[in-house]
């Protein structure tokens, strides 16, 4: 799979990245390196532990990452569950999550596949 | 040709000035003196009225070809030789624009008919016209060629040749800190350093204030660089005494030209020299950049790279920072807002750039800029905020805090690069300003100290004293004052006047310069008489400052006033010479006079012997010396354990 039928498969914006960074060994090395990023376990050990300073943290860096690499739909969710949790409570953001660790599976198997 | 000549009626008041050395009439002509009046066309002039040039004049009637209005609408220049009478004249007319508005001038002169036929008087001519065209055509300040020669015989000549336009890096900078004679004098070391580089058949031109144009004819491509690298090299360099603070660098634009007009040819010069200017100290030509890379470098000063500390508690942000930078900077990282202060203590203002995320567990990018605001780290370590948060209440935020710039996420890879260099460059420059100006403040203060030590020991030296008086004094003025701003403000002491009462303490006595000598230096007890003289060095060292009209605004002359008239006044008024009571005594006086009793009394003098330190500050305080401010006996009781070991350690023996 191309870096670019990774993108489309996520539903991330690769016209963009790519003016943005320029360059597509930059993007994949660093599509790649998302499967180390720990933000969205954040998110989990927060909700998991009733840390919500912790769940925000993981959501609001979630959405900082995907949208510097373009990983659109990720970031749109995560984005929306940021909001959510700003005001530190963890209440009403059920659903929403549940997008985003659809999402976040989804942008995984993604970049999983570009290996094969 | 010489053609359409554009000069300020300043100039051209000037260039008239340099002619008339050399032609007995010199004047300029307007349409009107021509005759002329515009037609229809602009370009075309009408015949209104006889005209009033020296060959129409001469020969009393108007002629048909007359020169004079030829050169006027051809606008160029031509020169004829008439007879009028028995007379031959060289009459040389040009077209000029001055202020916008066209003329000619008219340069008349008598030809001896015996100049025209003598070999040796033709030689004398050659050489007197050589020297005037070298005064022409040389700039007065570079000795460079001047832009009279540039438009004159360069600007529309074909040349084959290496073609630099060279700009001086900040010299508005260097000319508004230091001062236009500085600046002339840098200019001057530059066209030297120039000239000595390259031939004197190459031809340097002043070009504009700080701009030179170099033509290097008949050399190839390698030559030419290398003399560019030579000129690069030598001007950094260049010292002049007055400020060796101050590097000096060129940006150069270069361009080969081949059988082409320089006019054309220089512009594409111009146009690469900007693009180096951007870097400075750089060469940018036609088939590339040469010379000293070292953009950033310059700057600090320092030969190393500059340092950007990225504080990011994400390690995938701060992956991707490090990626995009680290070709161009050395790189910390700091994962929290704690360890990035701590980064901040250790390496300080080696730090160039903070690259600053705001929410972070613990200490927040907020908190962080509150800590570097509290330190005062924010005016000179630059910070921008990357984040992904878009509201407008965080970004005013960040810039009321001081960041130099917020970028926002999803960002650009060239964005972040170009915000990176331009804050880095624009708080290099802040910095390398900041050197010069404190370098010239220190410089400034250290030559007034200097002048008022050098008075104040002449005054020691009559008096046959040690010259340590005003040092001790000095310095025990010093910790009085600097005790009595902690336990009072009172008196409103600010750092500044601080400074000013410490400097003029030293001049407290300059009006024993007028005390007679006998007096001054008597090994006995003084009569009454003596001593109502001797105490009128009050009165004279206040009239001799005040003799200096000039500076009687001065702080320091006001401060110095007050001291050497009232240094002996007493708090409860048995003072002389006004008999000042309490604070009418300005609290300048107040402290120097203290100091200047206790300095006396633990010192040997040729009428007394020294006391002890406990035994000076018993007399002191018992008035014996008569009484004091009590805040200022408080204030010696406070710092008196301090005073052998501050003031007299090594100096006087206990």
């Amino acid at each position: 799979m191309t870096i670019r039928e990774c993108y489309d498969k996520m539903g991330g914006d690769f016209d963009d990245v790519m003016q943005r960074l320029g360059s597509e060994s930059f993007i994949q090395r660093f599509a790649v390196r998302f499967l180390d990023d720990t933000s969205f376990q954040m998110i989990k050990d927060g909700i998991a532990n009733q840390d919500a300073e912790l769940a925000f943290r993981g959501a609001h860096t979630l959405k900082g990452v995907c949208s510097n690499l373009g990983f659109s739909k990720l970031c749109e969710v995560s984005s929306e569950l940021t909001e959510i949790l700003r005001g530190r409570e963890l209440k009403g953001y059920e659903a929403v999550f549940a997008e985003v660790e659809k999402w976040y599976q989804i942008t995984v198997d993604a970049i999983k596949g570009l290996n094969e | 040709m010489d053609s359409e000549i554009k000069m300020t009626m300043e100039q051209a008041q000037q260039e008239m000035e340099l002619f008339r050395r050399l032609f007995s009439e010199v004047r300029l002509l307007s349409a009107e003196e021509l005759g002329l009046k515009p037609g229809s066309d602009e370009s075309e002039w009408q015949v209104l009225k006889a005209c009033r040039c020296k060959s129409c004049l001469g020969q009393g009637n108007p002629e048909e070809e007359c020169i004079a209005r030829k050169v006027f609408q051809e606008k160029n220049q031509k020169t004829k030789f008439e007879y009028i009478g028995e007379d031959l004249y060289e009459i040389i007319t040009k077209y000029v624009d001055i202020d916008g508005i066209p003329y000619v001038m008219e340069l008349v002169r008598h030809v001896d008919t015996d100049v025209v036929l003598g070999k040796v008087q033709h030689e004398t001519e050659k050489a007197n016209m050589t020297e005037f065209y070298d005064m022409l055509y040389t700039d007065a300040l570079s000795q460079a060629y001047n832009r009279r020669y540039f438009e004159d015989r360069i600007r529309k000549k074909e040349v084959t040749a290496g073609i630099a336009m060279i700009d001086l890096d900040d010299f508005k900078i260097s000319n508004d800190t230091y001062g236009h004679e500085i600046g002339d004098k840098l200019l001057r070391a530059v066209a030297a350093t120039i000239k000595n580089v390259i031939r004197t058949t190459d031809a340097l031109i002043r070009y504009g204030g700080d701009e030179f144009l170099l033509i290097i004819p008949n050399i190839s491509q390698k030559m030419f660089e290398q003399k560019l690298n030579e000129i690069l090299y030598h001007i950094r360099l260049v010292q002049i005494p007055e400020s060796k603070n101050l590097y000096l660098s060129v940006s150069i634009g270069a361009v080969m030209a081949k059988n082409q007009r320089v006019e054309d040819v220089m512009q594409k010069a111009d146009k690469l020299m900007y693009e180096a200017k951007q870097t400075k100290n750089t060469i940018v030509t036609e088939w590339g950049r040469i010379g000293e890379k070292e953009e950033l470098q310059q700057y600090s000063g320092k030969h190393q790279r500059q340092c950007i500390l990225i504080v990011d508690d994400s390690e995938m942000n701060r992956a991707i920072l490090y990626e995009m930078l680290h070709n161009d900077f050395d790189i910390l990282e700091a994962e929290s807002g704690e360890i990035c202060i701590r980064m901040l203590e250790e390496y300080g203002r080696d730090i160039s750039l903070l690259l600053l995320d705001i929410v972070m567990p613990g200490m927040n990018g907020f908190d962080v800029l509150e800590q570097m605001n509290r330190r005062k780290w924010i005016d000179s370590i630059p910070v921008i905020m990357i984040s992904s948060e878009h509201s407008d209440f965080y970004i005013r935020n960040a810039y009321d805090m001081g960041v130099s710039d917020y970028i926002s996420r999803p960002f650009d890879i060239k964005v972040v690069r170009r915000r990176v260099n331009n804050t880095i460059k624009l708080y290099a420059k802040q910095r390398r300003l900041t050197t010069i100006l404190t370098e010239q403040v220190k410089s400034k203060e250290e030559s007034r100290k200097i002048m008022v030590a050098i008075l104040s020991q002449i005054v020691e030296f009559r008096n046959g004293e040690s010259g340590l008086h005003v040092t001790h004094v000095n310095a025990l003025v010093k910790m009085l004052i600097e005790r009595l701003r902690q336990v009072t403000d009172k008196y409103d002491i600010s750092w500044v006047k601080q400074d000013l009462i410490v400097m003029a303490s030293s001049l407290h006595d300059i009006g024993k310069i007028g005390i007679d000598d006998k007096i001054l230096n008597k090994k006995g007890k003084l009569t009454k008489e003596e001593f109502e003289i001797m105490k009128t060095h009050t009165l004279i060292g206040a009239s001799i400052l005040e003799n200096l009209e000039e500076y009687q605004q001065e702080p320091l002359i006001q401060t110095a006033y007050d001291i050497c008239r009232w240094h002996h006044e007493r708090y409860d008024g048995n003072g002389y010479p006004d008999g000042l009571k309490g604070d009418e005594i300005p609290i300048s006086a107040q402290v120097v006079s203290i100091a200047d009793v206790y300095d006396a009394l633990v010192s040997k003098r040729v009428y007394k012997e020294s006391y002890t330190y406990d035994k000076t500050l018993e007399m002191i305080l018992g008035g014996e010396c008569g009484v004091f401010n009590p805040i200022l006996l408080q204030c010696l009781k406070d710092i008196h354990e301090e005073i052998p070991d501050k003031i007299y350690r090594g100096g006087v023996k206990m």
